[in-house]
């Protein structure tokens, strides 16, 4: 996913992407009180979930555990963290870093198979994560390089290649069919796509109750900041300013210098410069600071 | 982001249809920036009356339904105007 930078660096973007791949946590899953038939409610599940998977993949884990005590219906796997229901088209690990309280692991989930609420995305398999994360790939390709051609001459066959190498977690893979998709050798994007949540002010180390508490933000962040590379402290200068203003409320203390810290879970200098990443989600939560 | 001016704010919509969706009768609209995308969605689906629809930015990708109409605007309108393509058959993969 390079585009194109010093020599120099190529082996430490490899570097980093691949402990960004195979960054995983562990999750502590429980079936919902209200769909347990059985006399015994089902143990917990403990499971490893990769930071850039997203929940419904994990579904072929999680339902074998539970099916028994489940009641008669059809299932709709969806996700819940203390009331909250989880949106499925956010990666795993963003929506730990945005919502988890404390940090402590494993994170405390609960599935449910039944009632899938309104204010969630509606989702038939497997299928429906593929379809959203093409389509976010295509977006972020179109803000790379001003068409989707890249992708949408992927045949078939390196499509799925693709979509399984992100659903297995399997960086090698990835790399190989990343390269089938052209924007790693062409040429240096004009902007990156740059996706940021943000909890609202004040909220710090509070529960999320409403995803409303959450602002989120999608940037074509430019690759050069007069003449030189941009760094990624000067991109969100440019897509958050009201944060870096200096009457910014005291709420978000120092939050200039810290913002930007965590991309997938890794610390990163605010004077990094990246130009190369097609679908990085980036997460902030001012708590953090 | 600008949350304030980003709720009063308004921008243009431009529906185009492809293949056999039916066409509208107008085809440009105002939409509060501050909305979803899923708003323009659920505002097509009554305008043409079908529930299966396929919905584009520039003929190109659809967005995911959570996206702030401001910033597909911000993103990808041409001349003013986000142009938004609608199938009632998968069009664009």
């Amino acid at each position: 996913m390079a585009g194109q930078p010093p020599a120099m660096e190529v082996p430490e973007d490899a570097a980093i992407q691949k402990v960004v791949w195979e960054g995983n946590f562990p999750l502590r899953i429980q079936l919902e009180a209200k769909e347990v038939t059985t006399l015994t409610p089902p143990p917990p599940l403990f499971l490893m979930a990769p930071r850039l998977g997203y929940l419904p993949l994990l579904a072929s884990k999680i339902e074998p555990h539970f099916r028994a005590a489940l009641p008669p219906g059809t299932d709709a796997i969806w996700f819940e963290y203390r009331g909250l229901p989880l949106k499925w088209h956010i990666p795993t690990g963003v929506l730990y870093d945005l919502l988890a309280e404390e940090k402590t692991l494993p994170w405390q989930l609960t599935v449910h198979f039944r009632t899938y609420p309104s204010e969630l995305i509606p989702i038939e398999g497997e299928e429906t994560v593929k379809w959203s994360y093409m389509n976010a790939l295509k977006e972020a390709v179109y803000i790379m390089h001003g068409s989707t051609k890249p992708v949408m001459s992927l045949s078939q066959k390196d499509q799925e290649e693709l979509w399984r190498s992100l659903a297995e977690g399997d960086f090698n893979r990835h790399t190989s069919s990343a390269a089938s998709l052209g924007v790693s050798t062409s040429s240096r994007p004009r902007s990156v796509p740059l996706r940021l949540y943000l909890r609202q002010a004040g909220t710090s180390g509070a529960h999320v109750k409403k995803w409303e508490e959450i602002a989120v933000t999608t940037r074509c962040a430019d690759v050069m900041d007069s003449g030189s590379p941009a760094t990624l402290g000067g991109a969100l200068h440019k897509a958050v300013p009201h944060l870096f203003d200096e009457g910014a409320s005291n709420n978000l203390p120092a939050l200039a210098t810290e913002l930007g810290r965590r991309v997938s879970g890794l610390e990163i200098e605010p004077s990094t410069s990246r130009r190369n990443s097609i679908t990085e989600e980036l997460t902030d939560s001012p708590r953090d600071t | 982001m600008q949350v304030e001016a980003a709720q009063s704010k308004k921008v243009v919509v431009l529906f185009r249809a492809t293949g056999d969706a039916p066409i509208l009768k107008v085809s440009k609209f105002k939409i509060g920036a501050a909305e979803r995308f899923a708003k323009v969605i659920e505002f097509l689906r009554k305008q043409i009356h079908r529930d299966t629809l396929f919905v584009y930015i520039n003929s190109a990708f659809s967005p995911n339904p959570d996206e702030l109409v401001a910033d597909l605007f911000d993103n990808f309108a041409l001349e003013g105007k986000l142009v938004v393509n609608y199938a009632c058959s998968l069009a664009w993969g």
